[in-house]
Parts: C-alpha cells; sequence; structure tokens
C-alpha cells in the first residue's frame, strides 16, 4: 500500500465522526424515539338500528307499551310487530320521540332505523290483580342471571324467552339455592323455535326451593329473557348480566315494607362481601354487615328493613369476589318489587309516566353533587348534595313519557310506580352510539396467537 | 476371391497416433483368422493411455458418431472382444489392399472428419467385413477434433465435422429412405442450431446450417458418390442396418456430456485450490460454519423441526405442488380473489419444497432459521474478496452472521431478511466487482449471474433491489469522478463544497477507490479508460434490468404497491431509537444489545486512517444506509384497514456490511506491519482494538444465545378457525370471516376462502383490499345496529363469521345487533355466526342476490369455469360473483357475450338479460400462461448467458490426450477424435 499523508486523513475520520453524531443528534430529533404508537382515537358513532323484544303481558292484564327514543334530530323509524310475524306498526317516525300501543298481541319486537334507533326504551305497563312494570330488552346470547327468583308453586314465576331469529335457539338454564347448585334436568337443551316464544316455569326447574339464582345459557342463536311472576302476580325479576365485585343497588323507595338484599356468588370461592348504606345524607356500613360469607354457588338474603327504616335508600357492596345482588321491596298492597344493580344515568333517558299511576324518582349521588334534569315532567330540576339520596313525586305534563338527564354526579335513580299497584324501575340510559373499534386487514388473524391481543 | 487371404495389405497411421510393438501382429493375426475381413481396427487409447476412446465406430440416423465407448472410459479389459463394427478409425487401422483399390480409398471429398465411417459402410456394401480387435492397441492424441491441429485452412472446423457426419448417411443410404433421411437431418440440424444459439455461439450455429445446406443445396457431388458407390455395392440395407448406432447411444452421449459439466462445476467454485481435499475439518471456514451451525440450533431450540409462523411470516403452504400451482395460476382464491401476479418468492419455495421431499415448510425453515450460518458463509466469500487476512475474513463473517439483523429477521418471521442476510454480502460484491471491472475482459456472464442472483434475493426483498440499484448509482458517481481529472463527486459529497486541500486529497484517492479494494487489481484501476469504466457501469445496469425482468409482471405490479416493496405486512412494534439504527439495529424482538456494534464502528472509523479511499466509500454507503433506515424506521405502511411500522432491517443490513467493509479493509495486513515497525504505541493498542473486535461475534453469540430466537415467530401455529367450520366451509364453498377480537385496540380481521387459513404467499396476494368490507366488519364488531353491514359480508359471499380472542364476549353481544345474522354458537373465547345467502342473480333494486340454483342447492361455484341454467326474469338484472372484478372475467349466456361491470364497487358483475338460459362463466387464463412463457423464457435465456464465458479448463491428464472437447456442450456430439 502506498504511504500516504497522515493528517488529512485523521482529518477526514474526525469529519466522519462529526457527520455521524450530526446524523444521530438530527435522527433523533427528526424522529423522536419512542413515540405513542399508532393507535386510531376512540370515536362515538351513533345507532343505525336497534332491535328490542318485550314479553307477552300477564293473562287477564291489560297492557299499554311505551316505546321513547332520545334521538335529539328525529327521522328514523320504529315499527312493532308480534313476535311470531304478522303486521307491524310505526310506533316511531317522522321525528315522533314517543309511542304507545295499547295491549299489544303476546311477545312483540320494536324494530328501530336510522335516527329512532338512537337511546331506544320501550317499557311495558300491565295492570290486573297488580301494576307490572316490564322493561323490554334486546336479544342476545350472552348469559343472563336472575337472582332471587322463587321456586314455590305458588309464586308461580316463569322464565319467558323470546326468539326473534329465523333460526331455533338452544338454551341451557341453570339453577342454584342457598344450598348449592340444583341438578335441573329440565332446563338442559332447550328449544326456543324460531320466530317463537318458549316459557319455563321456575317451579320445574326448582320445585319449592326459595331463593333461587338462575343462570340461562344461550348455546345457539339469541333470546330475550323475562322473569315474571309472584304470589301477587305480575311480578318483574330483572335479569343481570354477569356477577361484579362493586355494586350498587339504587333505588330503595320510602314507605313501609320489608326491604332486603339478595346476593348470589356463582363463582367457585368463597366470597366476603361489605354493605355500605346510604340513606338519606348518611352513609354508614350497618353493624353485622361489615364482612358477609356468601359460599361458592351460595346464595344469601340479608334483611335490611331496619337499617333503611322506610327511608329512599341505596346500598353499596364490595366483595372480594364477584357477585350478583338484586335488592327486594315490599310494597304496601305486599307487591314485591327489585332492584338490579344500577347503571348511572349518562345521558338523556326517558322515564315513562303511565296514566292512572304515581309515579316517583329515587335517585342518589354517591360521590360529587348532581343535578338531575327533566323535560315534560314537574319539577324542572332536582338538586343532589354530595352523597345524598332523593325521592321526588313527579307530575308529567302529557305524553307519557318524561325525559331525564344530569349534570355533575354520577347518579343513580330508579322509579317507583304506586296507586293500584307497586312496582320498581332501575333507570339505565339507552344507548344511543357506541364505541367505534377500528378494524384492521390481517392474514394473520386466521392463526392463534399470530396476532397481537394488545394495540 | 472374397475368402482369398489377401498379399497386400494398406496400415493407415496418423501422426497424432503411437501404436505399441505388437499391434500390428495383432492386426494381422485377426485379419488371418476372419478371411472376410477387409478392415481391422485396433482399440484406440487416449494419449495418456488410461482412457478407452474408441472400440469401432458407427453412426446414427442424424450423424452422431458413435465411439462405442463411455466418455473418459478406463480400460479394463471390458471391451476386449472382437466386433463386426460399421466402421473403424483411419488411426492405426489395417486395410486389404485389393478392397482399397476397388473401392477408391477413403473418400477425398471428405477432409478429415467421417471418411472412416463412409468407408466402412462402403466396405460392408462391397460385401467385405469391418472388424475391431481389442489386442491391438494403439494411443491417439485425436489433435484435429481437440483443436491442437490446424485446420483452419480447411474451413471451420464444425463445419467440417459436420460436414463428415452427413455424408456417410447421405451418400450410402438406399434412395427410398433419402426423403425421411433428409427430413430427419433438417429437423436435426434445426434444434442443434438453437441449442447453439442459446450457448451463445451463433457462429457454430451458422456452420452448422452451411453444412447441411452444403450437401443438400449442390446435390451434383453427393449424386455422384451415391452413383459409384452402387456401382460396388452387392449388399442390401438392411444387412448394414443392424450396425447403426441406436438412439440408446445418443442419450448415454447426452448423460455423459452432462456429467462432464457437472464434473467441471466444483473446481471453478473451489475457493482455495491449494487445499489438499479431505482435510475440511481443519479449515476454520468449516469451524466457522460448524459453530454458527452449532449456536444457530441451540438459539432456536424452541423453534426447529415445525413449520414456523408468526410475526410476519404466515405458514407455509401445505404442499410444493399447491403453492406451484398457485404461482402459475391467473386468479388467486384469496381474500376477495385476486389477480394480482403471484410472487416469484413462491415458485422459489416451490422449487426449493420440491428439493425438501415437496414440503415447502421445510424450505421456509431452512431460508428463516439457517440464515445465520448461510448467512455467514456468504459474508465469508465475500470478506475474502476483499481482505487477504482469512482471520479478518472470519470475524467479518461471525460479525455480519450474529448482528441484530439475521436474529431479528428470525424473530420477526422476516423471510426478505433472512434471505437478504444470506444473499446480500454476495450481491454486493458481484455488484461492485461487474461495476468496476471492465466485462469486454472478464465476461458479460458475469452480469448476468449477478442478475439472476440479484433477481433470488429480490424475489423475496425487493427492497435489496433498490439498494443494488443506489449503490450503482454511488459508484457510477465514484466512477465518473475517478474518470474526471481532479476532483470527484465522493469528495463533494463529503466535504460539501468541494473546496480546499482536504477535500482534493480525498478525491484524489477517491478515484477508483472501490475497484481497488474489491476487484483487487491495485492501482491499474485507477488507469482504466473511460470507456472501461463505462462499459463496467453498463454491466451494473445489465444485471439490474435482467433482475428486474426476471421478476417481471411481479417487480412491476410493486411500482404501484409501496407496501410490499416495503416488506409486507407491517409490524406492531415501533423500530430501534436513531442511535440504535446507527447501530445497526433494526429493533424489534430478538436482537441483541445494539451497543455491541460499538467497536465496529470505531474499528471502521480507523479504517479511514489506513485506507482513506475505500474506508470513506464504504462509510459514504453507510450513511445512505443510515438515511435509509431513518426514513424507513418512521414510515406508517397505513392502508384502507391495515398500519404498522415499516421494518428497517434491510438498510441496516447496508449499514453492518459497509461498516464492516471498511474496518476489515482498514485491519487488513496490519499484523504484517505491526510486526515490520518498532515498537511502541501501535504495538500497545493493538491487542486492545483485537480485542474489542473479538467482543462483537462472542458478544452477540452469547446474548443470542442467552434469550433465545423469541419473539413473535413460533412454531406450528393453529388455525385460528375450529377444524369443523373448515370442513364445513370447504363443503359448501363459501368464505369464512376471521375476526381476532382484543380488548382494547383494532380488530384483525382476515377472508378464508372455503375455509382455508391463509399461507405465506396470501399476504400479497389479498393486498387488493376492499373498503367497504372493512367499513361493514367495523359495524358490526362495534354493534351499530346497522342493518347494511350483513349485507355486505353477504355480498363478499362470507358464509361464517368466526370470532376468537378476548374481546369476543363482548363483541360477540354486538354482533347480536346485527339484524340478519345469525348467531350459531359460541363460549366465552369463541364465537360463530352466520351470513345469509351469496352470490348470484341481482335484481333491480335488490341489495342481495338471489343465489343460482343447481342441482337442487345453491351453486357456489369457487373455481375458474362453470356453468349452469339461468331461469328468464327481469330486465336490468346482474349476474354477481363474489370475486373481485378483474378483465379477464367472462360469460356467455346462450351463446352471446355479456357485459361486464362492477357490482358493489368491487365484485365483478354481467348485464344479464330477461331472457334466461345457459350460462358459461370463464376466466382467461392466456395473458398469464403469456407472462409465464416469457419468464421461463427470459429465465433459459439468462441461465445460458450466466454462463461462465471462459473456456472451461480441459479436465483431462495429459496434454495430448483430450478426451474433451472443451467449446463442446450437452447439445453437440462427441465429434470425431482426429
Amino acid at each position: 500500500m502506498i504511504e500516504r499523508p497522515r493528517g488529512w486523513a485523521a482529518l477526514a475520520m474526525l469529519l466522519m465522526l462529526a457527520i455521524v453524531a450530526g446524523g444521530v443528534i438530527a435522527g433523533g430529533r427528526a424522529y423522536p424515539p419512542g413515540r405513542p404508537p399508532l393507535v386510531v382515537p376512540a370515536r362515538r358513532v351513533a345507532l343505525a338500528g336497534a332491535q328490542l323484544i318485550c314479553p307477552g303481558r300477564p293473562a287477564g292484564t291489560t297492557a299499554t307499551l311505551m316505546v321513547a327514543s332520545t334521538a335529539a334530530g328525529g327521522g328514523g323509524s320504529a315499527l312493532v310487530s308480534p313476535l311470531a310475524g304478522g303486521a307491524a306498526r310505526l310506533l316511531l317516525a317522522d321525528g315522533k320521540r314517543v309511542g304507545t300501543l295499547l295491549d299489544p298481541p303476546g311477545p312483540v319486537v320494536i324494530q328501530a332505523r336510522g335516527a329512532a334507533a338512537q337511546g331506544l326504551a320501550a317499557l311495558e305497563v300491565a295492570r290486573g290483580s297488580g301494576l307490572t312494570v316490564v322493561s323490554c330488552g334486546p336479544a342476545t346470547g350472552n348469559p343472563r342471571y336472575f337472582v332471587g327468583a322463587s321456586g314455590m308453586i305458588s309464586a308461580a314465576e316463569r322464565l319467558e324467552l323470546d326468539n326473534p331469529d329465523a333460526t331455533p335457539a338452544l338454551v341451557d338454564i341453570a339453577a342454584w339455592a342457598p344450598t348449592g347448585s340444583i341438578p335441573a334436568a329440565a332446563g338442559l337443551g332447550l328449544t326456543v323455535p324460531a320466530r317463537g316464544s318458549l316459557t319455563v316455569p321456575v317451579a320445574s326447574l326448582a320445585p319449592d326451593l326459595a331463593p333461587l339464582s338462575l343462570l340461562v345459557k344461550v348455546r345457539v342463536g339469541r333470546v330475550a329473557t323475562a322473569l315474571v311472576g309472584g304470589s301477587q302476580g305480575g311480578e318483574f325479576l330483572p335479569a343481570q348480566p354477569g356477577p361484579l365485585r362493586r355494586l350498587l343497588i339504587a333505588g330503595f323507595p320510602s314507605g313501609g315494607g320489608a326491604r332486603s338484599l339478595v346476593v348470589a356468588n356463582p363463582g367457585a370461592r368463597s366470597a366476603t362481601l361489605r354493605v355500605r348504606v346510604l340513606l338519606g345524607s348518611r352513609q354508614f356500613v350497618p353493624s353485622g354487615l361489615q364482612a358477609v360469607g356468601v359460599g361458592p354457588g351460595g346464595l344469601t338474603s340479608i334483611d335490611l328493613t331496619g337499617v333503611l327504616a322506610g327511608l329512599p335508600a341505596a346500598v353499596e357492596l364490595s366483595s372480594d369476589q364477584p357477585v350478583l345482588a338484586v335488592g327486594r321491596a315490599r310494597g304496601a298492597g305486599g307487591q314485591t318489587a327489585w332492584l338490579p344493580p344500577a347503571g348511572k344515568v349518562s345521558g338523556s333517558t326517558p322515564v315513562a309516566l303511565p296514566a292512572r299511576t304515581a309515579t316517583a324518582l329515587i335517585a342518589t349521588a354517591p360521590g360529587a353533587a348532581a343535578e338531575l334534569h327533566l323535560a315534560d315532567a314537574e319539577p324542572a330540576s332536582v338538586a343532589l348534595p354530595p352523597g345524598s339520596t332523593v325521592e321526588v313525586a313527579l307530575s308529567g305534563s302529557g305524553g307519557g313519557e318524561a325525559f331525564l338527564s344530569a349534570t355533575g354526579g354520577p347518579v343513580y335513580v330508579a322509579v317507583k310506580f304506586s296507586k293500584a299497584g307497586f312496582a320498581l324501575l332501575a333507570l339505565l340510559t339507552p344507548a344511543s352510539s357506541v364505541l367505534a373499534r377500528s378494524v384492521e386487514s390481517d392474514p394473520a388473524a386466521a392463526y392463534q396467537s399470530l396476532t397481537p391481543t394488545k394495540a | 476371391e472374397r475368402s482369398h487371404p489377401a498379399d497386400s495389405w494398406i496400415w493407415v497411421l496418423h501422426d497424432d497416433c503411437v501404436t505399441q510393438p505388437d499391434t500390428l501382429t495383432e492386426l494381422l493375426r485377426l485379419a488371418a483368422q476372419r478371411p472376410q475381413a477387409a478392415v481391422v481396427g485396433p482399440k484406440l487409447r487416449s494419449w495418456n493411455g488410461r482412457y478407452l476412446l474408441e472400440v469401432g465406430a458407427s453412426t446414427d440416423r442424424t450423424g452422431r458418431r458413435d465411439s462405442g465407448t463411455e466418455r473418459r472410459e478406463l480400460d479394463q479389459g471390458q471391451r476386449d472382444v472382437v466386433r463386426e463394427v460399421l466402421a473403424v478409425s483411419s488411426a492405426g487401422c489395417l486395410i486389404r489392399r485389393d478392397v482399397w483399390d476397388r473401392l477408391g480409398g477413403y473418400d477425398p471429398s471428405m477432409r478429415l472428419f467421417g471418411e472412416d465411417i463412409d468407408f466402412g459402410w462402403r466396405v460392408w456394401r462391397a460385401g467385405w467385413q469391418v472388424l475391431v480387435a481389442p489386442a491391438a492397441v494403439a494411443r491417439h492424441a485425436a489433435a484435429a477434433s481437440s483443436g491442437r491441429r490446424d485446420t483452419a485452412e480447411l474451413g471451420p472446423q464444425r463445419r467440417l465435422i459436420r460436414h463428415g457426419a452427413l455424408f456417410p448417411l447421405l451418400a450410402n443410404v438406399p434412395g427410398w429412405l433419402l426423403p425421411v433421411l433428409i427430413a430427419r437431418l433438417a429437423l436435426s440440424t434445426l434444434l442443434r442450431m438453437s441449442g447453439l444459439v442459446l450457448a451463445r455461439q451463433p457462429r457454430a450455429a451458422g456452420q452448422e446450417a452451411r453444412a447441411l445446406g452444403g450437401l443438400l443445396g449442390g446435390p451434383r457431388s453427393l449424386l455422384l458418390a451415391r452413383r459409384s458407390r452402387s456401382r460396388t455395392a452387392v449388399e442390401r440395407y438392411r444387412m448394414i442396418r443392424g450396425l447403426l448406432a441406436g438412439p440408446g447411444a445418443r442419450l448415454r452421449s447426452y448423460r455423459d456430456a452432462l456429467s462432464v459439466l457437472v464434473s467441471l462445476l466444483p473446481t471453478r467454485s473451489a475457493p482455495e485450490p491449494g487445499q489438499p481435499a479431505g482435510r475440511y475439518r481443519h479449515r476454520p471456514a468449516v469451524l466457522l460454519f460448524a459453530a454458527l451451525v452449532s449456536i444457530t440450533l441451540l438459539a432456536e431450540r424452541g423453534l426447529l423441526g415445525a413449520s414456523v409462523g408468526g410475526g410476519q411470516l404466515l405458514p407455509a403452504p401445505a404442499a410444493a405442488g399447491a403453492s406451484w400451482s398457485t404461482y402459475l395460476a391467473a386468479f388467486h382464491d384469496v381474500g376477495l380473489g385476486s389477480s394480482f401476479p403471484a410472487p416469484p418468492a413462491l415458485a422459489v419455495l416451490s422449487v426449493l419444497g420440491w428439493l425438501m421431499a415437496g414440503k415447502p415448510w421445510v424450505a421456509i425453515d431452512l431460508l428463516l432459521l439457517a440464515s445465520v450460518p448461510l448467512g455467514g458463509l456468504s459474508a465469508y466469500l465475500a470478506a475474502r474478496r476483499l481482505v487477504r487476512s482469512r482471520a479478518l475474513a472470519y470475524w467479518a463473517a461471525a460479525s455480519w452472521a450474529l448482528a441484530p439483523g439475521a436474529p431479528g429477521a428470525i424473530s420477526g418471521g422476516r423471510l426478505d431478511g433472512a434471505v437478504a442476510v444470506i444473499g446480500l454480502p454476495v450481491v454486493a460484491v458481484g455488484l461492485v466487482r461487474v461495476t468496476t471491472t471492465d466485462p469486454a475482459r472478464h465476461g458479460w456472464w458475469r452480469a448476468f449471474a449477478l442478475g439472476l442472483g440479484l433477481a433470488l434475493v429480490a424475489a423475496f426483498a425487493p427492497l435489496v433491489w433498490i439498494v443494488a440499484a443506489l449503490s450503482w448509482v454511488l459508484l457510477g458517481a465514484n466512477a465518473i469522478a475517478g474518470a474526471g481529472a481532479g476532483r470527484g463527486a465522493v469528495a463533494d459529497a463529503i466535504a460539501g463544497a468541494g473546496r480546499g486541500a482536504v477535500a482534493d486529497a480525498i478525491a484524489g484517492a477517491g478515484r477508483g477507490a472501490v475497484a481497488n479494494a474489491i476487484a483487487g487489481e491495485g492501482g491499474r484501476a485507477g488507469q482504466r479508460s473511460a470507456k472501461e469504466r463505462f462499459r463496467g457501469l453498463a454491466a451494473g445496469a445489465t444485471a439490474l434490468v435482467t433482475a428486474f425482468a426476471l421478476l417481471l409482471p411481479w417487480s412491476w405490479q410493486l411500482l404501484s404497491h409501496s407496501g410490499l416493496v416495503l416488506g409486507g405486512l407491517p409490524s406492531s412494534t415501533p423500530p430501534a431509537s436513531s442511535l440504535s439504527l446507527l447501530l445497526a439495529d433494526p429493533g424489534g424482538p430478538g436482537t441483541p444489545p445494539a451497543w455491541l456494534f460499538v467497536p465496529v464502528v470505531g474499528l471502521a472509523l480507523l479504517g479511514i486512517l489506513r485506507r482513506p479511499a475505500e474506508a470513506i466509500t464504504a462509510w459514504l454507503f453507510a450513511l445512505v444506509g443510515y438515511a435509509g433506515a431513518l426514513v424507513l424506521a418512521h414510515t406508517h405502511a397505513a392502508g384502507a384497514f391495515n398500519r404498522g411500522f415499516v421494518w428497517p432491517g434491510i438498510a441496516e443490513l447496508v449499514i453492518a456490511a459497509a461498516l464492516l467493509a471498511a474496518a476489515i479493509i482498514g485491519a487488513d495486513g496490519i499484523g504484517g506491519r505491526l510486526a515490520g515497525s518498532a515498537f511502541g504505541w501501535r504495538q500497545l493498542l493493538f491487542p486492545l482494538f483485537a480485542t474489542a473486535a473479538v467482543v462483537v461475534p462472542v458478544g452477540y453469540a452469547i446474548a443470542w444465545l442467552i434469550t433465545g430466537a423469541v419473539g413473535p415467530l413460533q412454531p406450528a401455529p393453529a388455525p385460528a378457525t375450529p377444524a369443523f367450520l373448515a370442513a364445513e366451509a370447504s363443503t359448501s364453498g363459501g368464505r369464512v370471516l376471521d375476526l381476532s377480537v382484543p380488548m382494547t385496540g383494532a380488530v384483525r380481521y382476515a377472508l378464508l376462502p372455503r375455509g382455508r387459513a391463509p399461507t405465506f404467499d396470501s399476504e400479497q396476494l389479498s393486498s387488493a383490499r376492499d373498503p367497504a368490507l372493512g367499513r361493514a366488519i367495523a359495524e358490526l364488531v362495534s354493534g351499530t345496529g346497522s342493518s347494511t353491514a350483513p349485507i355486505s359480508l353477504g355480498q363478499a359471499d362470507i358464509e361464517y363469521l368466526h370470532l376468537s380472542g378476548p374481546g369476543t364476549a363482548a363483541a360477540d353481544s354486538r354482533l347480536a345487533a346485527a339484524p340478519g345474522l345469525v348467531r350459531l354458537s359460541g363460549t366465552g373465547s369463541w364465537a360463530l355466526a352466520r351470513v345469509p345467502v351469496p352470490l348470484g342473480v341481482l335484481s333491480p333494486g335488490a341489495s342481495l342476490p338471489l343465489p343460482l340454483q343447481h342441482g337442487g342447492g345453491f351453486l357456489r361455484p369457487g373455481h375458474l369455469d362453470w356453468a349452469c341454467r339461468v331461469p328468464a326474469g327481469t330486465s336490468g338484472r346482474l349476474l354477481v360473483l363474489a370475486d373481485s372484478a378483474s378483465a379477464g372475467w367472462h360469460a356467455q349466456l346462450a351463446g352471446r357475450t355479456l357485459t361486464p361491470v362492477t357490482a358493489y364497487g368491487w365484485a365483478q358483475a354481467f348485464r344479464l338479460p330477461a331472457t334466461g338460459g345457459h350460462l358459461l362463466v370463464s376466466y382467461a387464463t392466456t395473458r398469464r400462461a403469456v407472462e409465464l412463457s416469457g419468464q421461463l423464457l427470459l429465465l433459459l435465456v439468462c441461465l445460458v448467458l450466466a454462463r461462465p464465458g471462459s473456456k472451461l479448463a480441459a479436465t483431462a491428464d495429459a496434454p495430448g490426450s483430450a478426451s474433451t472437447d472443451p467449446s463442446d456442450n450437452a447439445s453437440t456430439d462427441p465429434s470425431d477424435k482426429k
């Protein structure tokens, strides 16, 4: 190799070093490391369609179907048609937000399209010997739990399964009593006919046992479920989607009558739970309820009559294992009403004001102060101090439906129907939009464990 | 007369033949025993006496000479039997004087070749016999046919040989056979000519044509010869026919020619001619390879023995036959159907798969998992071209193979990266050699060989082609800078203004620096003429164009699908930081710590001190690679429904290659320099640098062994679709939509035609995506309750919807909001739904077509050609296929061609008249067939052109033996042994 002068070669080396260092710094500036990964921002899209199934009214009653949509813009339509098929009737159209149907023919399907699907809610108010208020829900393939059911023949409770699809659905029902799981062969492999319903007496699943918890598992297809009955007839036991570690049962009304809590532990481990009561503006843990044990697959009933002392109240449950719970309140006429775990009022929520009943709101703001606003009803607003529970009587200004919204909060609301019967309904804001999920084409999705489970 | 013993004989001898003392005695003894024999010939051996050259001679019906032996057949007495033969070579043969006189001796119109065959034939026709006497032995140098004898004054040798082969046939066969013979000879001549043209010997092809044309074009001499022969003929053709060689002899000669070619190959590729054979275990190269194999086996302990998949790699196709037919197909049943040309990598994998017992997964595993040892081997071969020191080559090879590129490619399932690790060193050095040397001196074949190699690598990693093109531009700038006097482009680029002493000095050194360093041509490159430089650049361009052309039409399609160029499926892993990128670390799973590369950067910087020009050129490549890496690492492949990060691995490989090259070029010969100079600070620093260098490959190996090949790549990934569903879909023919639902983040979907899970090829083929389908799926999994979403699925002939993943339960309840979707079954971890009917006749105003009936059931054709009856209906109907629209679709109803239209914005449809009738739907495969034929032809031409153009060295041992004709290839015959 030919000898070269050293000086400039060293200079060239330093130059290169400078270029490299400059490149790294410039590269780091232009493209800082650790940028957030590519995530599509969560966005909400309005519902384009919704379907609700209302169970058939109890025999010997007259009923009113009340349908409301909270869509602000109007548009779209909602049709009601018998589950078995037949002529459909237009309930909502041209921006009309409320519609009613007298004496619906058995189970019915409400199908909303367009804007009418946003915030769609439906309620069936039946009058017989008592008052039955049944909220209509969607058909789903997900499991549904009923806590507090009764297998007593006298209670005459029945589970109605409605299948709106063109193919039969296959359903399994399991039952637990306080003593544990009941081998209920009668609940296995039930076929719900296409566009039809199946009524299963609870007594056939667990004869002469109460209280019970039931699990409806849909193997094929989808069904809407409702549990109606009770010794006074026309009691409606709402379904729950699944066990949770923290539950709030809001809406214990004022007045006399027994108050209790039914807690079920569907898991395989014993649960220890604590009950906290929100009574008026006070919050406390009643003595003896600091630690309540519920065995695996067990069920327990906690009497709260003395603790609540006839005041409007809410009850908060915290447990080390996921549990199911339901609140029970007995009305003046001996009719029992049920309160499932509450969902907070997050937007415009329809409140039915049926004719010939007295309607009251029982609202709880367990945390921050909140204010309720009511449209088409009196009073127009209700102030809720922090940690308080209040009961307010409502009077409608016509139309049969009021629309409730909340500021501050969170706020949990139940509706009490009294006069000619007794019923409670935990209010749930119907969805008007859904969170859009982003979707990517990826052939690796055809293989297990080849796709990342996180974004 | 014939039985009378002869009283006088002629013994014919050549100047290149040597007899033994008893040769004549043995010939005469046989002649005395067989009075019928007019000609007796000896057994001819090669010049060195070891091989049989000829034991009697014959010809087949196309003029091919048959020597009765195999090529390079050792004489062990196996042919020692007295035989009647058509003829014997004139070298050493004994001929009865009276017969010679009667027949007029050898035909003087035949010069040097073929006259012995002709004479033997005439002897037989005249009623005498020709015998071979194996006891008589002569050695023959075959000077004329091996080119040692100057036969130029007689005319071109090939023409003489061919004339000598054809003339005896045409002059001696009976007249009634002549037309058949001429036709056969014309055909064989055509075949031979095309073979010669392919072998780049057009002149020889012309001589073939002129040999036959000369005989047939001037028939007078032929007619005279036939007339004179018929005068002396007494025997019938039937008698002689048995002496002609059959087709078996021809096959044997083909096989021999092939085996000789094969036997020549290793002698060309053996890199160390001085090494004695059979002592491989003492060679460090073998030890290096063995060490890399051991490290690989240990690190990939969890991956071996199964079809791997994961990361960016989809599992291999089931069988080599299946992947081959996918490659050939014009329309692919992938996704929504695709007319995208299949990637050539699939053809390579199919061929490799055939070699691996018909299992493409073994080929993929081998390329991916063995990329470390193979890359090391390739880097060693390349490094040996750069430096004299073997130790440096081993170090560079080990560092290259274990640097983050290869383990990162393996863990991430990056087949493109793995192939680039294997191919890049050889391609890079090849490109530099081709571009910086004069093809007129070294042969253009190297350009085509490089083109083939580049095509092979680019078939998997198209980015490598772009890297090669950029390198070509850099080398071109370097060459132009060197060609011009004074300053050069390299120096300008570094110094910016191009002013000042430093820039001038670098420019002066930069001239031809790469050529110096890599081609090892010393200072000569500096003196290369401008013409030579431009020829070199032209050769480099030829290689680039060849590679591009070989990959057509796929390479053309890539121009408009940049996502595929950047490496297929985007990754969800963010790339490394800008500092790690400089340290050859692409980031992602399975990569060793980036700082281990720091010594290489240091050594590459020191390389500038010792070999400034070469090292700066290498640094320039590294900086270009770094810029590319920065751009790639921060590019998002954001398609309509597929997003992610682009892998900067190929650019990282360029950085690693360039810096390793700079380091070893700078360090080459340093040991000798240090030993030669007085003890000083250099000797003290040397162990420090050496230790730092050794840390690089050792550290990489330890890091890889400790972590193992972890990452998304996993053995035998199982399809998400349950087997019963796949079986059901394969029977019904509908598509399955597989949704992978995480708790949060994007839902990923895959379309499975007939329930078949996508494989290696599907990723590219399904690049045509349908945004409407993506929107519909997004609506379904979000639970908007849209009634159009299930219809969109039905339009795409999606029969089943299968959900899996942790977010299934929530997504399942949202799916329930979709009207018309039938929820079949499910647990918390998976769910299944069915979409109502698809494909068929679409009435005006309808959104879903009515299914076509066929044999009592719905028709789901699913292949490219099908037929059925269409009932009459209203006008304005459309026949809708659930395949994406392509110009290849054709439909006929009752003999009338239907007008193609596009339905739903993506699907192929045809306007149906109100009348019904017999419907024929087909997909035209002509275009694909033409493309494939063109590709095959181009491949053959390139293979021929890439054949080393230099004369293959004669493999025979002694100068005189010349048992092979060097210019022969498999298609030419072993010619006369003159």
